[in-house]
Parts: structure tokens; sequence; C-alpha cells
């Protein structure tokens, strides 16, 4: 390549002063930015509009339950529209659903970099590392999705990340945390049956009966009809030993539900338990002593035909073990267990209902289930022991 | 009827309206009248301004340039990342002609390496780069990367920049030495904007065009590096130019690994230089008729490869962006860094124009991620992310193929905009770059260039000579040094018995001066024996030289004296030897010697025999 530097003819550019040169590079520098700036502007719009092309086949895609290729085009749709955030979440979401974790991982930590605080990215790294089996992880993205920036309806968003969490501690039996969540949750519900009936719910799972019962007791209170309240709330009430409300509510969840065969089945023994509860205030002592009585005789039969059904003689002295003992103090008992005498000496029943109580787990213990009308005994006579407890 | 305005332009059309040459030679004469106040008396001033305006230039250029490629590829190979069968192998064809019927007909110059182009412009041809080419690189490398061919847009905007600048410089008729330093500073502004990275662009231009840090150009190289990287973000926006995940070092153990990285890395830059030199030197040595055909025929090879990868197509950097995303198993990985090497080898040799450094970057990722991968099922107790070490390849492959190890560190850190990943980085691309400066004695650039019987200067030669110093020549102190508050008869008659001519005086405020053995004779005869030397000799004072200072600098002092004294940097009255103006030629000649001898065997090795050092230049 020769250096034409000084071979070169001298033009009119060269007679110009170098002051008069820098003026005019200014101004085609104006001009070359002014171009650019439209070719840059026309690019931008076509890109843009490549990326929304790109973008609306992965939706249809995803919608279709084809994530993998869903992933492919929102991948393209990225490649036109890389700071999009929308595309990079849906892309996250594609390979979630495509099972390819680890990959949605990078995508949603990336998002999270640039925007730490949003309650959507948050929410969607909980859910992956709830996937992965992460807790920990989860539980730290869930509860900053919780108290995260979100777009539109931040208060439902985090109701519904409240929800989600609650969900996720009881899926792993994490109850005490789970109990935690959903008392906060309680507070935030808005006045919607549903809500506080699935509450109600979650408050059945960890054992927190009271509050599941008031939880049923508000949906009923918002919406009378609601499918599944009538029954949560007898169930509560049934877990909290009041079978005359869970007779109540079980009786209205049957109604309405006939084929609610566990209402059902809970309804008779509430029924029963509450026909054959000596116990029960506002008896008059005959009724009490009737009711001794009656659930003496039954707990005797069913200890009887467990026995007879195992081959074990309650005959004294002939067999020994669990049977032996309960059948000798009831052959002790029995003579007490009369109307007149429970009447007479109405301090005795209680120590009737404990000798039913060893009868009935005994024949539990050999013999499994019992039928309701055991089962209502069984429940009785403990609620009788833990109150006196 | 007619209207007046008919009615005179058709009776006198000529008179009355100028025509536009009477226009454009009106405004002519009014730009020479155009007086402007002097705004630069000293050129410094205009340099500064005009790497700025150089910046924005190239930065502009840039943006369409990135444009212009987008633009191709949607309408040659559609918008889908993966485009059918017909447009992957009928595209890269079909432009390949067209580009070598341009290279051939209408832009010779464009062929090549653009960094190499950039140093021969600053060594060779005076900063001179002709415009044609700026036009010539635009062009051709926009419709070949565009298509699908292998190569980066980085090498062709380092081009363009500095021809931008040749050209500003050339008609602000800038002396002939900042002409030549023009070029180097539109290089840099060049590749900052390709890059969307303003500190590796700096870096890679005084490592690879420069080859030392000199402040005369530092500041308009960094000045018109920042002004094109913002001119690139105001227009495409802020982003780098690839989403780099967070990176974080699971336990130090995991250094192995990347250091693992460092030596697959290597060898790997190694097969892609060895397969480029060997293509090149094939495709150089093909009858001349096949340069119109060289291109489409790698264009066609590399169609076929895309039809199953259609990852390997183009600069990639979307495959790159995907890799440092973990989207690809170590298999593919493999895969796709091995059609790269192939593919890119290809493109460059067949003589189509484009640059190496996006592919540089895809091989590195793509390694690096099936490295990582690697790990991940052996020793998954570490833990780290396999998008780490595709960020960490790319630094590796770039130390390792390019021989840029300072830039290598520096583009990651400023890619990743992570500073823990400084230690991974720097043991891979040490590893790697200390296994391709081992097995492969020339640098790419330098091969290159070569290759096409250009002797340009070698950076990492000059980087890697050694530097003579004070030591290296002096002898030890002299066997007797003469003390200032000696007087001249004690003087003389320590003397007698030396054939020495010289002896060093020594002064007590570490001050030497020199006494000749005639002069104490003298001093005798006219009866001033009693004469202290610091009286009867008093100067002149002599300057004196540390061990560790550059035998250049003795070479300075040395001027007409016959000896200075090698002095102790704390103890200026403690000698150390003393150095001669033949200790110091001797010296020379000494590592001349045994660097003559070195070169004399790396010839015996080398494809091209016509090749001459630096050092062997007159």
């Amino acid at each position: 390549m020769d250096c034409p530097v000084c071979t070169k003819p001298k033009g009119f550019l060269w007679s110009l002063e170098r002051e008069t040169l820098v003026l005019l590079s200014f101004i085609m520098l104006a001009i070359f930015f002014g171009i650019t700036g439209f070719v840059v502007q026309r690019y931008h719009a076509s890109q843009q509009a490549l990326g929304g092309r790109w973008y609306r086949r992965g939706e249809a895609a995803l919608k279709a339950n084809r994530p993998e290729e869903a992933v492919k085009c929102f991948h393209t749709a990225l490649v036109y529209s890389r700071d999009n955030d929308i595309y990079q979440m849906r892309l996250a979401e594609a390979l979630v659903e495509a099972n390819r974790l680890a990959e949605a991982k990078v995508y949603l930590q990336s998002l999270l970099e640039r925007q730490p605080g949003s309650g959507q990215v948050n929410l969607e790294l909980a859910r992956l590392s709830a996937k992965s089996h992460d807790i920990t992880e989860a539980l730290r993205y869930y509860h900053t999705a919780v108290f995260g920036a979100w777009v539109e309806d931040p208060g439902e968003h985090r109701l519904e990340v409240r929800f989600e969490l609650c969900k996720f501690l009881l899926e792993n039996n994490l109850n005490n945390q789970a109990e935690a969540e959903i008392i906060a949750l309680q507070t935030e519900l808005p006045p919607d049956a549903r809500l506080h009936a699935e509450v109600g719910g979650m408050f059945m799972q960890v054992g927190d009966y009271r509050r599941a019962l008031e939880e049923y007791q508000r949906a009923l209170k918002l919406n009378s009809k609601l499918p599944g309240a009538w029954a949560g709330a007898g169930k509560a009430a049934f877990q909290l030993a009041d079978y005359l409300a869970a007779r109540r509510y079980l009786q209205r969840a049957v109604e309405a539900d006939p084929k609610d065969t566990e209402a059902a089945q809970k309804l008779e023994i509430s029924r029963l338990a509450v026909e054959f509860d000596p116990f029960e205030r506002r008896l008059s002592e005959r009724e009490s002593s009737r009711r001794a009585v009656a659930a003496f005789r039954q707990a005797l039969s069913r200890l009887k035909h467990c026995a007879q059904s195992r081959g074990i003689s309650l005959q004294a002295g002939q067999s020994a073990g669990p049977f032996s003992d309960v059948y000798s103090k009831v052959i002790k008992m029995q003579p007490k267990v009369s109307l007149t005498n429970l009447r007479r000496n109405t301090d005795l029943i209680p120590n009737v209902m404990d000798l039913v109580l060893q009868m009935e787990e005994t024949a539990q213990q050999a013999c499994g289930t019992p039928p309701p009308i055991d089962q209502a005994l069984l429940l009785v006579s403990r609620t009788r022991g833990n109150t006196e407890q | 009827m007619k209207t007046r305005g008919a009615t005179d332009s058709e009776t006198a059309p000529s008179d009355r309206i100028p025509s536009l040459e009477k226009y454009w030679d009106n405004i002519r004469e009014r730009l020479k009248k155009v007086r402007v106040p002097r705004l630069f008396p000293h050129e410094e001033g205009l340099f500064l301004l005009l790497a700025v305006i150089i910046g924005l230039f190239s930065g502009l250029a840039v943006v369409c340039f990135q444009i212009a490629i987008d633009w191709t590829r949607i309408k040659l190979l559609g918008s889908s990342l993966a485009p059918g069968p017909a447009h992957s192998i009928l595209a890269p064809t079909i432009a390949g002609l067209g580009v070598a019927a341009l290279v051939i007909f209408v832009f010779p110059r464009v062929r090549g390496s653009g960094v190499n182009q950039t140093k021969a412009a600053v060594y060779i041809y005076d900063g001179y780069i002709p415009f044609s080419t700026v036009i010539g690189k635009f062009v051709t490398c926009a419709l070949a990367i565009g298509s699908g061919q292998s190569l980066g847009p980085e090498d062709p905007s380092l081009q363009m920049g500095a021809g931008i600048a040749s050209a500003l410089g050339r008609r602000l008729r800038l002396s002939r030495e900042k002409v030549r330093l023009i070029a180097p500073v539109g290089a840099a502004a060049g590749l900052a904007a390709a890059f969307n990275a303003p500190i590796s662009a700096v870096l890679f231009v005084i490592e690879e065009v420069i080859g030392r840090w000199s402040s005369g150009v530092l500041g308009a190289i960094v000045l018109s590096a920042v002004s094109s990287v913002t001119v690139f973000r105001l227009f495409l926006g802020e982003e780098p130019l690839f989403r780099v995940p967070r990176f974080h070092l699971s336990h130090p153990s995991e250094l192995l690994s990347y250091a693992v990285l460092g030596v697959i890395g290597g060898f790997a830059s190694l097969a892609f230089v060895k397969l480029v030199s060997w293509l090149r030197m094939r495709s150089k040595a093909m009858p001349k008729w096949t340069d119109y055909v060289q291109p489409a025929a790698a264009g066609l090879l590399i169609g076929i490869i895309g039809v199953w990868m259609p990852q390997v197509m183009g600069a990639g950097y979307g495959i790159i962006d995907q890799a440092l995303h973990d989207q690809f198993t170590w298999k593919l990985l493999v895969l796709l860094a091995v059609f790269k090497i192939l593919a890119t080898s290809l493109s460059f040799s067949s003589g189509t124009p484009g640059g190496m450094f996006a592919p540089t970057l895809f091989i590195g990722a793509m390694v690096g991620g099936a490295v990582g991968g690697l790990e991940h099922i052996f020793f998954p107790s570490l833990g780290g992310s396999a998008s780490s070490f595709a960020l960490v390849g790319m630094g590796v492959l770039f130390a390792g193929f390019l021989r840029v190890p300072m830039t290598s560190v520096f583009m990651v850190l400023e890619l990743s905009g992570n500073y823990s990943i400084i230690v991974p980085v720097m043991i891979s691309n040490t590893i790697a770059y200390l296994i391709s400066l081992r097995y492969q004695p020339v640098p790419l650039f330098d091969l290159l260039s070569r290759q096409d019987g250009t002797d340009l200067p070698s950076m990492e030669e000059q980087r890697e000579r050694t530097l003579l110093s004070v030591e290296d020549a002096m002898r030890p102190p002299a066997e007797i040094v003469l003390r200032a508050e000696e007087s001249v008869a004690e003087a003389l008659e320590r003397v007698t018995a030396s054939t020495l001519e010289f002896f060093l005086v020594s002064h007590r405020n570490g001050n030497w001066t020199l006494a000749k053995k005639e002069d104490l004779l003298r001093l005798a005869e006219e009866q001033k024996g009693e004469l202290p030397l610091s009286r009867a000799l008093p100067g002149p004072l002599l300057p004196c030289l540390h061990p560790d200072q550059p035998l250049d600098a003795a070479l300075r002092y040395i001027g007409d004296w016959p000896l200075l004294p090698v002095i102790h940097r704390a103890d200026h009255r403690n000698l150390q030897g003393v150095i001669s103006l033949s200790d110091i030629l001797a010296a020379y000649g000494a590592a001349t010697g045994e660097k003559g001898e070195e070169r004399l065997g790396d010839e015996s090795s080398r494809e091209q025999p016509a090749f001459h050092s630096e050092e062997s230049k007159p």
C-alpha cells in the first residue's frame, strides 16, 4: 500500500483553515447524529415489533402447553427486546413449565438484580426454590415477595402470596411457622367468605380448631350458602368437643351436600355423643344417671363382643392382660351401676364413665375402629377426662 | 394564461436562476473567507479535541454498523434464532460471492485483520488509512456477519474508528507524528463502542497496537473511547454486551477448577491459532481465481454446520448470553466450541472481512461453560455455577488466543462488573497465556502479518524483551579509590604502581570526581604535594549511576567520561562498581548475540522465513 499523503492533489478542503475545518466537522457530526438518530429510532421500532411478535407466539405456545416452544419464542423475543422484563419473566415461567429450573433461576436472579424489591420476581423465585425443595430460600423469597413492590393491586397480590406461603408451609409440615403466618394472614383478610373459609381450613390443618371455627363462623356470616363452610365449622366444633354445635353445623352441611360422607359420619357421632353425654349441663339427675347406665351397658357389650371375636374369655382368672383387668373392674362396678343407685349417688357417674372409657379403649386397641355409638362414648368420656385434667 | 414566474423562467432561465455549481462555488468562496479566531495555537489542544470528535464519529459509525449487521441478518436469515436449512445454506454462500466481488473489485484493502492494518498505519504508513477502507469494512462486514459468517464486528469497528481518525487527522493537517498517533485513538474509540467497554478498549490498544504507556497519546485514547461509548449508549442503551449473572466463589478449592479451565482454554486457544494459521496458509496458496469463491465456499460449509448448529453462525452474542445463563449441557457446549473454531477458521482464512474477537469470546464461553458443567457432575459439592465458568472462559480465550493478558482480565471485570471474579480470572488467564506462549511462540496478530509479508512490531516481543540495566554492564569497584581529604603526595604514592590512568575520588558529601595520574604527577612537580585532593583537583563532579538503572541511562550520562561510579542508592559513598563506554557496548553486544541466537532458533521453526527482528533493524 503506497502512502498517498504526499501525492494526493490538494483539494478545496486543504485550502480551509483548521478552525473552519473543525467547525465543519461539528456540522457533519450534527448531521451524522441526526441520521443515526433517525435510523436508530426505526431500528428500535422494528426490534420492538419483532420482539412483540415472538412474545405473542411464546404466549400462544405456553397456552397450548408447549413450554419448550414457548421458551424458544421468548428467547427470540428477548433477542429483540433484551431489557424487557416482562419477556424475561415469561421466559423464566416457561422454563419452569419446561422443568428447566436452573436456567429459570438464572433469569430470575438477573431480573432480581435489576428489581431487587419486585414482589413478582421474588414470588417466582420462591416458587422455584419450593420446586427445588429449598425451603430456606423459598421462605426468604416468599417473605420478600410479601413485603415487595407490586405494580398492580399490591394488597391483593400480597394476600395471594401469604396464602401461597401458608400452603407451602403446610405442605412441608412446618405447622408452627404456618400457624404464625396464618394468624398474620387472618388479620389482613377482606370480608370474603371464601377466603375466611380457606383460612379456616388452614387453621384446621395446623390443629388450631378454635381459630378455625371462628373463621368458618365469619365465612358463614358473610355467606351462609358457602359450600364446605358448614362442614368446616362442624368439624372444628367436633374437634373442640362441642358436639352440640357440631351437630348443628354438620346437620346443615349434610343437608347442603348429602354426599359428604365424612360430615354425615361426624354428624352421627355428634348426635350420639350429645345423646349419651351424662355431663351435659342442665340435665336432671335422673337423665344423667340414665345416660351413664346406658353408656356402661353399651361399653360392656362392646367389650364382650370384641373379646368374643378375639377368642378371649372374660371369666375371672382365665386370661391375663388388659381385658381381664378391665373386666375385673367391671365386675366390681356392675352392681353399683343401676338407675336407682346412680340417682342416689351421682358422684359415682364420673367413675362409671372412666370405666366406660377404659372398656372402649381396650376394645378399640384389640378390635380397631368401633361403631359410631362407641366412638361417641369414647369421645364423651375422653372429653370429661381431659376437662378434669 | 401564463403566470409571471413561468414567463420569466421561459425567457431567461440561465440568467436569473444561478445553477447549483454557482451556489457551490459561492459557498466555497465564502468558506475560504471565513476568518475564525485561532483557537488552536498548539497542536496538543487540537489533538485532544479531535480525539473527542473521533470518538463521537466512531461511536455513531459503530451504532450504524451494528444496526446494519442486524438488519442484514434479519433480511437474509430471518428473525428466528434458528433459521431454516435453505436460509442457513444459501444466505452465507450467496453473500460470500458478493463479499468476494466487493473485496476484489471495490475495496481491496478491507481484507485481513483490522488490528494489523491499524498497526501498519501507525508503523509503516504514517497513520494513513484510506477512507474507502472504512466504507468497505462497513459494507462487507455487515454483509458477511449478517449472512452468518462466523466473524465478529469488533475488529472492523476498530479499523473503522482508526480510518475515521486517520481521515480527520489528515484533513486537519496534523503533523506527521500526530497523524501517526491518531489511528490508535480512533481504534480505541471503535473498539470501545463495539464492546461497550471503554477500559478494555483502551487497554487493548495500548497492549496490542501502541505497545507502551505514552502520556502523549493516552489522554486522547481515553477521551475518544469514553466519547464513543457515550454515543453508543445514548443510541443503543446502557445494557452491557452480555447480561452477566452474579458470581460468587463457593469455596476456595473451586479455584482448582478454574486452573483446569485455564489449561483447557490454553490448549483450545492453541488449536484455534494453529487451525487459523494452517487454513490461511493453504487458502493463500490456492490459485488466484479461487479468491472469488473462497468466501462463498466458507459460507456454504458454515451454512451446512448451521443447519444442525445454528448457534455457530454470526457473531453469536445471543448464544454467549445463553451460555452465561446455564442454558446448554456440557456436551452441547463442547460441540459448539469445536464447531465454532472450525467455522471461524473457515471464515477468516477465506479472506472474508470480519473480526475474531466475538468468536474468541464465544469459544471461551463454551469451553468455560463445559468445564463448569463437568465440575457440577464430578464435584457437585463445590456448587459453582457454570455461567461463572463461561464468563471466565471468555477471558481465558482472549488471553490465550489474542495474547492480551491485561485486556483479558479487565475485559471480564468490565463485562461482569464484579470485582470478586478477579482471582479466578487471573489464575485461568495466566495459565492459558503461558500455555499459548510456550507452544505458540509467535502471537496470532504477528503470525497474520508475517503471512501477509509485513513485518509489524510485535508488542509481545517488546513486552518480553529483557531490559539491560547498569548492573549488567558494570565492573567491580576499581582497586584504588582515592579520598578527597588525601594529599596529592599520598594519592600519588598509592597510584604510582597502578597501570590505570584514571581514579575515582570520593568526597565526604557523597560526591565523586575523577583524578588523572598525569595530573597528580604534574601537581607534585609544581610542589603542591601537600594540598588535599579536594582543593588540588576540585571538579567537575561526576554523574553517578545506580545498579538498577537501565543501561540506556548509562549511555546518556557517560558522555566523554572515561568511567563513572555506580553507587548505592542509600549511601552515596558506597561504591558498587564502575562503568565505562566499552563496558556498556560490551553488554549490549553480548545481549544482541544471545537474542540473535534465539532468533535463529525461532527462524528455523517458522513458516515464513522472511523475518528480521526489531533489534536487527538499523
